[in-house]
């Protein structure tokens, strides 16, 4: 549990880097990946460079919790301890909680693991094509790039680099610093227009990227001709699953429907938990910004997706339920 | 190349546990002294992907980084060209009031260079130009902006700067710090 970067690629998570361009993403895989995949090693990992349009999905993986009541972001996790950093707005806060500054407005701590409570995972996607955040949109220009002036006018000073490259700078040839400081690079142009935006730091809205795959479920057994009205009814649900107290009421048809989904598609009903966290279940609860679905584990709640919308979020879940079905050889096409 | 970070440690405690930093090291401000220094919830900043950005480390993050025990960057940083823009004078002069603030005592100073990319989130301070804290020399312009923690980017580059020059220091594959093989 740490502050990351994933990528999917052909199905299977990766972490992953970015850089020096958006477009330019790096996979690590700590064991070997198929060798068709055409990972590199390299030392204690493997590697593999891709383009952005390879990648199936990009997110920041972002476990937050609260430290003495107060927001954190885990940076890392050193097993009994977590090295979090502080993500308000109020130095002195930060010093009273025992923040160490550790460079001007930055403050961090390392800190035992059981006082950070209410870690959760949240997946923060980076849809591509890369799309302008709306917050940006009103932002200053950016000034012309400074490679230009740099390597035009080196030698008259008015225009130099901050700190011209020393005689003795090692740096290497394909250095990226060292390629603004010599010859020119494009500033990576944009990718897109700007389109509906993914605000980062918050959880995005749903999407779906694990669909029930029709041609393994097939239309007969999961359509919505098999929901009419009588076979929602309970006595089709046979026991019911886990997690699904509460006696909300308010929230029934979907419930139902996504019950009847589950029971249709013979998913475990000990794999899932509605209204209530089970560890290793993936559960989904309602909380005071939505609907959260999320893997819990290991007393963390791992990929947390938000949902406005409670159909969404069952629909969501059943996805990853069936999903993971399909995965495992469970869910197999129908015969005959 | 030598590849540094194979064998990542725990953080050091020493940098980052409240009890163990002395005072005036580490950020410069003593133990129970206030730095004021805003965590940079400002405004944000439209910064151009593929831009040079630049900021200063304090020398005691610089083994944190080349070890791998620490893989963000965040805090204070500017564009390469505002730095050039404002004047030779200026990079020198922010440079050392930074590096006043952050470090111990030396003339020598520590940047990370890396391209602005999309997914970064660059904040104005939420303090104004002319406050204090966000003047870099008098009579010259404040120019810097907050990056938000965000992992260090592949390419990222390190450099220690002496007032004689710039030396590299290595280069960030994403997982480690690569250096250049030492000269024969």
């Amino acid at each position: 549990m740490r502050y990351r970067l994933m990528a999917t690629y052909r199905g299977v998570p990766y972490e992953a880097g970015v850089g020096p361009t958006d477009s330019d993403i790096v996979l690590f895989a700590a064991c070997p990946p198929p060798e068709d995949l055409g990972f590199q090693p390299a030392t204690g990992h493997w590697r593999k460079p891709v383009n952005r349009a390879e990648v199936d999905a990009m997110w920041e993986s972002r476990p937050q919790g609260l430290y003495r009541g107060e927001p954190c972001l885990v940076l890392d996790d050193l097993g009994e301890q977590l090295h979090i950093s502080y993500t308000g707005n109020d130095p002195s806060q930060a010093e009273q909680l025992g923040y160490c500054q550790m460079e001007p407005g930055v403050y961090e701590v390392l800190v035992p693991r059981e006082e950070v409570t209410g870690i959760t995972e949240e997946r923060v996607e980076r849809p591509y094509p890369i799309s302008t955040a709306p917050w940006l949109s009103t932002s200053t220009p950016a000034p012309p790039p400074p490679w230009a002036d740099w390597t035009a006018d080196g030698g008259n000073g008015t225009a130099a680099p901050p700190i011209p490259a020393g005689p003795t700078s090692a740096a290497p040839a394909d250095s990226a610093t060292a390629d603004a400081l010599a010859p020119p690079a494009p500033v990576t142009p944009p990718l897109v227009t700007p389109s509906p935006v993914t605000p980062a730091l918050v959880i995005p809205a749903p999407v779906t990227p694990v669909t029930p795959p029709p041609a393994s479920l097939g239309p007969a057994s999961l359509g919505p001709a098999s929901l009419g009205p009588a076979s929602l009814g309970p006595a089709s649900l046979g026991p019911p699953p886990r997690g699904r107290h509460g006696g909300t009421g308010a929230r029934p048809r979907t419930r139902e429907t996504f019950s009847e989904l589950v029971g249709l598609a013979s998913l475990p009903q000990d794999s899932y938990a509605v209204d209530e966290v089970v560890e290793g279940a993936i559960c989904l609860v309602r909380t005071d910004r939505g609907f959260e679905v999320f893997i819990a584990a290991d007393g963390t709640r791992h990929e947390v997706r938000l949902f406005a919308d409670e159909e969404a979020a069952y629909f969501y879940l059943f996805g990853l339920l069936a999903a993971e079905a399909v995965r495992d050889g469970r869910l197999m096409p129908a015969r005959g | 190349m030598t590849q540094l970070g194979q064998q990542p440690r725990p953080v050091a405690q020493a940098v980052l546990s409240p009890a163990r930093v002395p005072a005036g090291e580490g950020d410069g401000v003593a133990a129970g002294e206030s730095s004021g220094w805003p965590t940079g919830r400002g405004a944000p900043v439209r910064v151009e992907p593929g831009t040079l950005m630049e900021k200063i480390i304090p020398h005691n993050l610089v083994e944190p980084y080349l070890t791998g025990q620490r893989s963000v960057i965040s805090g204070y940083a500017y564009r390469a060209a505002d730095a050039a823009q404002a004047g030779p004078a200026w990079p020198a002069q922010a440079r050392g009031r930074r590096a006043a603030e952050s470090t111990v005592d030396s003339p020598d100073f520590w940047v990370l260079r890396w391209r602005s990319l999309e997914m970064q989130i660059y904040l104005a301070p939420p303090v104004p130009p002319d406050h204090p804290r966000r003047q870099t020399a008098p009579g010259l312009p404040a120019l810097d902006m907050f990056i938000e923690p965000c992992p260090v980017p592949v390419g990222t580059e390190m450099y220690r700067i002496t007032p004689a020059r710039e030396e590299f220091i290595a280069r960030h594959d994403g997982q480690a710090w690569l250096r250049p093989a030492p000269e024969a």
